[in-house]
């Protein structure tokens, strides 16, 4: 019960900000590039032909832009940095509560805890608004769009395609971003526990990122457990930057797992010798 | 043995030293506040009080030596201080939440108040408890009133007060210093800093001043000029 309460501040603090309105315009302007980019494709001309039904829909969207090594890193992953960014330096607030806690090992799983729940709620905002404001132009199905089934070009595994519906891929993607962004979060925390400064966290959560996006590009002909390695090809369905993927996606989970463990090992041992310092210290 | 924990003191620190960096904020502090008293520390700003309070609330650990609340020894036997009230630095709410639901919600962290000690401590401060607005509507006096009433509000014994007069005009000051005095009548215990000699001078039975990391006692002219 104390500590659904010192969440609650937390998450209170975490989310209840007016810079979390920003997913809304991000995934508006991305809805807006990503219809375009398959209508340019698929010309409407095309699309009427013989009165063909679902050649395209907002499903293609999501999964072009979740699945797109480049807007992950640079757009939706860095958004979801930067919502979160000063989430470990305690509030006056913060301070009082953490005081009545009474316990810093508490106190680090509340962290922890929020930065689940940001990033579950980021996630789902974000493929839910990507997902409804396509489809206002690209129509919605439960059903892989003709455009679907034409190959990798959607950034879904030809598997995928063959066995499962685009919901249920859906939400094995949404497991992984969100489990992503929660170590991306958490690896934020620990540097900035370890340095005290907020903006190093970012820096580095962004740096192995898009250091993964380079270390990627080499990552062929290795052992399944190397090609896992970078972090990007763990937040997308394919290997980036190859359109394939060798490895089954539940390895991805076993992935984040293991950086969430270390990450949470790791920030209960510095938290132990954790000081809050007013915001001018 | 009740008559030794009545004369026992509240707090005692014993070798406490912090640096930041190279820049020693404490040198091996050596402090006892007993029972029943309100203590005073004065110092420039930036000279190390917060610090120091933050040290005796468990907030911040020392590089050296131990502190001591009611028995505890803070940071080994207890993370935090026990039975203690505490407003460090300026009151920080949620600010787009009434006064009462913030401190309803700390309540719910501590687990120790009932809704009636709540609505008293916000009485106490000079608050009104059925003031629906925002803290983000409420002026830098009342942020420091409600700071104190979160402090109250589980009727701690001890009380460790940062600048608790900060915002507030001289009516409010006197208001908050004849309920300290008041709290003190009760038998609880209160350390108050200031950067006011002055301030302090009205109000506590012992005023420190605390400088070049060393906290020592003003003597009673001392005080007076």
């Amino acid at each position: 019960m104390r500590f659904k309460a010192f969440l609650r501040i937390q998450l209170h603090q975490l989310i209840v900000r007016w810079r979390w309105l920003l997913p809304l315009p991000v995934m508006g302007f991305l809805s807006y590039l990503l219809s375009n980019a398959i209508i340019i494709r698929n010309p409407p001309a095309f699309l009427s032909q013989s009165g063909a039904t679902n050649m395209v829909n907002s499903w293609d969207a999501l999964f072009t832009g979740f699945g797109n090594a480049y807007y992950m890193v640079f757009v939706i992953a860095n958004l979801f940095l930067l919502l979160v960014c000063d989430s470990l330096p305690e509030s006056a607030i913060g301070q009082l509560a953490v005081f009545r806690l009474g316990s810093r090992k508490s106190w680090w799983a509340g962290k922890s805890l929020s930065m689940l729940i940001a990033a579950f709620i980021y996630t789902l905002a974000g493929m839910v608004l990507l997902l409804g404001l396509t489809s206002l132009r690209l129509g919605f199905s439960w059903e892989w769009s003709k455009f679907g089934w034409s190959g990798d070009t959607i950034l879904v595994p030809a598997l995928f395609l063959q066995s499962s519906s685009p919901l249920a891929t859906a939400l094995v993607l949404f497991g992984m971003d969100v489990l992503g962004f929660w170590a991306l979060g958490m690896l934020m925390q620990v540097v900035t526990l370890l340095t005290r400064r907020y903006l190093l966290g970012y820096l580095t959560a962004l740096f192995v990122l898009i250091g993964s996006m380079g270390i990627s590009g080499s990552l062929v002909n290795v052992a399944d457990g190397l090609k896992l390695f970078p972090a990007i090809r763990n937040l997308v369905m394919t290997f980036y930057p190859y359109p394939f993927r060798e490895v089954a996606m539940g390895w991805s989970y076993v992935y984040w797992g293991i950086c969430l463990t270390a990450l949470y090992l790791l920030g209960y041992i510095l938290s132990r010798r954790q000081n809050y310092y007013s915001k001018e210290q | 043995m009740d008559l030794l924990n009545e004369q026992s003191s509240v707090v005692q620190t014993h070798n406490l030293s912090k640096s930041f960096g190279k820049h020693e904020v404490l040198k091996h502090i050596d402090f006892t506040l007993p029972r029943g008293v309100i203590y005073g520390i004065c110092g420039s700003n930036g000279i190390g009080k917060s610090v120091f309070l933050r040290i005796l609330s468990g907030l911040i650990l020392p590089d050296q030596g131990e502190v001591v609340v009611f028995g505890k020894n803070v940071g080994k036997e207890t993370e935090f201080a026990p039975a203690t009230g505490i407003l460090i630095d300026s009151p920080g709410f949620l600010l787009a939440n009434s006064g009462k639901r913030n401190l309803q919600l700390l309540a719910s962290v501590s687990g120790k108040v009932t809704p009636d000690r709540i609505i008293r401590a916000i009485r106490q401060v000079g608050l009104d408890p059925e003031d629906r607005r925002p803290v983000s509507t409420y002026s830098t006096g009342m942020r420091q009133r409600l700071g104190l009433a979160q402090a109250i509000m589980e009727d701690p014994d001890l009380l460790i007060l940062d600048e608790p007069t900060n915002g507030l005009d001289f009516e409010g000051q006197k208001e908050i210093y004849s309920y300290l005095v008041e709290l003190r009548a009760q038998g609880k215990t209160i350390l108050i800093t200031s950067h006011s000699r002055d301030e302090l001078r009205i109000l506590c039975d012992k005023i420190f001043i605390l400088s070049r990391g060393k906290l020592d006692q003003i003597s009673a002219s001392e005080s007076e000029s």
